[in-house]
Order: C-alpha cells, then structure tokens, then sequence
C-alpha cells in the first residue's frame, strides 16, 4: 500500500502534513494527560509490538501470503489513538530513519492507515457485536479497517489527474481516474483485507485476556 | 542547528522538486544527484548502494504505474513517453534527495525542537533493530521446522501465539526497562 515520492502532488501532500500533525498533537497531548512520565516508554514499546505485527505474513488458501498491518489489533487492544500514534511513529521511521516508504507519502499513509484504519476497525467492532458474533465481528472489523484505508488512498490518488493536468490534459501526477485506481486498488486489498481480518481475529483473542487480566 | 538547516532546505528542495513537470529539468536534477552521491565521503560501494536502493524503491511501482500507461498510449496513438520520463525520474529524484540527505544530516539531531519527539525516535529506532532480529529468528526457526512449501493452519497458528505473547511479553518488558533507564538518568527531573 505505500507510495513512493512523486506521485502525490505537494497541493495534496503539504496539507496533509498539517492535518496528520494536528491528530498526531491531540493524540500525543491525549497521553501525556493520562500517562504523565510513562508516556515515552509506552508509546515506544508498543509502536515496536506494532512493528511486529506489521511483519508477519499471514498463509492464505491458495498458498499466498500476504503482510497484515496489525492496526485493528491495536486499535481493538488498546483504543484507535494510541494505535494511530504507533503505526504513525513506524511508519514516521521507516520513511525518515530508513528512507523507505516515502516522505511526501508519510502523511497520506499515517492518516489513511494509522488514522482511518484505526479507528473505521474500533467503530466497525463496536456496531458489528451488538448483531454478530465475537469472532466474526473480530475478523469484519479488520477487514473494513484495510478496506477504507485502500479506499481512502483510491480516492486521493484518483483525483489526481482531473486536478493536476497540463495545458494539454495529460496528467502531472498519478494518471489513473476513479475508474481504473477503484478496482485496481480495491480488488488486490479485499485478499489483504482476509489476511487482516485473520490477524485481529488471532491477536485479539490472543491477547485481550491477558490484558484484562493484567490491566 | 547545522542539522536543522539541512533539514529546512531538504523539505524545500522535496517540494520544489515535486513541482518541477518538465522531464529535461529533472533528467538534469537526477544527473547532480548523481554526481553528489559520488562526491559523499563514503566507500564506492555505499555509494553504488544508495542508487541501487533508490531505483529499486521506485522500480515497482513505476513499473505497475507508468509502464501500463504508457503501453495503453502507445495503442491509442497517444503518445504517453513524456510522462513516463517525468514521472519516474521524479520518483527517482526525490527518493535519491532523501538518501543524500540521510547521509548528510543527523534526522534525530535534526528533529529535537521537541525533546520527546527525538528520545521517541531514538528508542524505538534502536529497539526496532533488536526486535527485527529476534523476528528473523522466528522466521527462521518456523521455516526449518515446516515440512514442504505448504504451511498448515495449525501450525500457523501455533507459530502465531508463540510469536504474538512473545512480542507482547517483550514490548512490556521493554517499556518498563526504558522508564526505568530513563528516571535513573534523571531524565524526568529536567
């Protein structure tokens, strides 16, 4: 799902930057309030287990494989801001420290991943379970946080070449329109959207005992 | 301050670069990229390296982007090469930019107007390096047990709790190392 730098136009880009900083502020400022000096070494550590789970590659049918994201996990585990500013931070490293992922990108990916997909898994888990079970819930709420987070980057890239064109039309950015990026980026997420929704499934129900248990 | 001045005028130059549309100018900007990559005080082989790294980050998905794009062009008698070049020497440019610029300035000095900010990253980053060879380890160790290519559901499985309560487990033992570490260094009494 990462971009690289040059597809995304600095109109879009610069102004993400500001609205990512802005969440990013009220998340921190959040934690701060709750965590008081524990805060740095919290956030830290559970950005690495984030780190993790964004590295394991969950088998499906067919002998495929495909990289999970582990945000529902942690947004279901822990709340979607503290998730958000844990994706956010590894994906801050991988494009500032690495020089992977892209910078320009950071911003779209931080809010469409860490932001969205938190937060769409938090809200999706909370309706699903009042008509569903505990393990389907699980698996959806994972499963619609990579599905509106590929949709969310489909609609930004989209839009680009009926706003960023030259005086002849062609386009100065990403090329493809709505027709084309919403099947090409949607289709290819609803197998990593499986991959995902296994995940949450696997880790929440892993873990939610021992964290109750432990408080 | 040297490392927050290089750092002002490398997200300038990423904005200026994202603005420039004509595929001379940024053939150009590539070929001084080029040339500074060569002038780094590195060894010739960490300087093959970062071109190396840089094409192969944009390889893909220029690749899955532009090479259609133009192709459909070519069947439409439009001609799309123009765009192809712009595109991915952008792509190149900007992603070779940043590389320079990570040999050439400090990111942590760089970002340390805010003191948490840059003890966040410091932490992280060092503790990540930690974390992904612990992680290789269980790759490792799950493959070389796994008979054949095909992976069983069970087995997955098992590898997965084994994985996820270790990491778990480590992530609070790190956290409370790292509190630890940092109240004994008086870092909360500044």
């Amino acid at each position: 799902m990462h971009i690289p730098d040059g597809f995304i136009a600095p109109q879009v880009y610069v102004p993400a930057y500001f609205l990512d900083g802005l969440f990013l502020i009220y998340a921190f400022r959040r934690f701060k309030k709750a965590m008081e000096e524990r805060m740095i070494p919290y956030i830290a550590s559970l950005s690495l287990f984030s780190f993790i789970l964004m590295s394991i590659a969950v088998p499906l049918p067919g002998g495929t494989s495909v990289h999970g994201l582990g945000i529902a996990s942690l947004s279901l585990l822990l709340g979607p801001w503290i998730a958000f500013i844990c994706v956010s931070l590894i994906l801050f490293l991988e494009a500032v420290i690495f020089g992977e992922g892209g910078i320009t990108t950071f911003p779209i990916n931080s809010i469409a991943m860490g932001f969205l997909g938190s937060f769409s898994a938090f809200y999706a888990y909370t309706m699903l379970k009042k008509f569903l079970s505990d393990k389907v819930s699980l698996f959806l709420a994972g499963f619609f946080s990579t599905l509106v987070s590929a949709f969310f980057m489909a609609l930004l890239l989209g839009i680009h070449p009926y706003i960023f064109k030259d005086a002849s039309g062609k386009p100065l950015y990403f090329p493809y329109g709505f027709s084309i990026v919403m099947p090409a980026l949607l289709l290819p997420h609803l197998v990593v959207s499986t991959g995902e929704g296994l995940l949450t499934y696997l880790v929440v129900r892993l873990l939610r005992g021992r964290i109750s248990h432990e408080g | 301050m040297k490392d927050k001045i290089l750092l002002f005028v490398y997200l300038s130059l990423l904005v200026l670069v994202s603005l420039v549309h004509s595929y001379e100018w940024l053939l150009g900007i590539l070929s001084l990229l080029c040339i500074t990559v060569f002038l780094l005080p590195l060894k010739k082989r960490e300087k093959v390296k970062i071109l190396k790294r840089s094409f192969f980050s944009v390889f893909f998905f220029g690749v899955l982007v532009s090479v259609p794009y133009t192709t459909v062009g070519l069947f439409i008698g439009d001609n799309r090469f123009d765009y192809f070049l712009m595109i991915n020497t952008r792509t190149l440019d900007l992603t070779l930019l940043t590389f320079v610029f990570l040999e050439v300035m400090n990111p942590f000095k760089a970002l340390d107007f805010s003191k948490n900010l840059s003890l966040l990253l410091v932490i992280t980053s060092s503790y990540a390096l930690v974390y992904n060879k612990v992680l290789k380890d269980f790759k490792d160790a799950f493959k070389s047990r796994s008979a054949g290519s095909r992976i069983r559901g069970e087995d997955f499985k098992h590898y997965l709790t084994r994985l996820v309560v270790y990491f778990f487990d480590k992530s609070k033992e790190t956290s409370e190392d790292i509190y630890i570490a940092m109240k004994s260094r008086g870092f909360y009494y500044d």
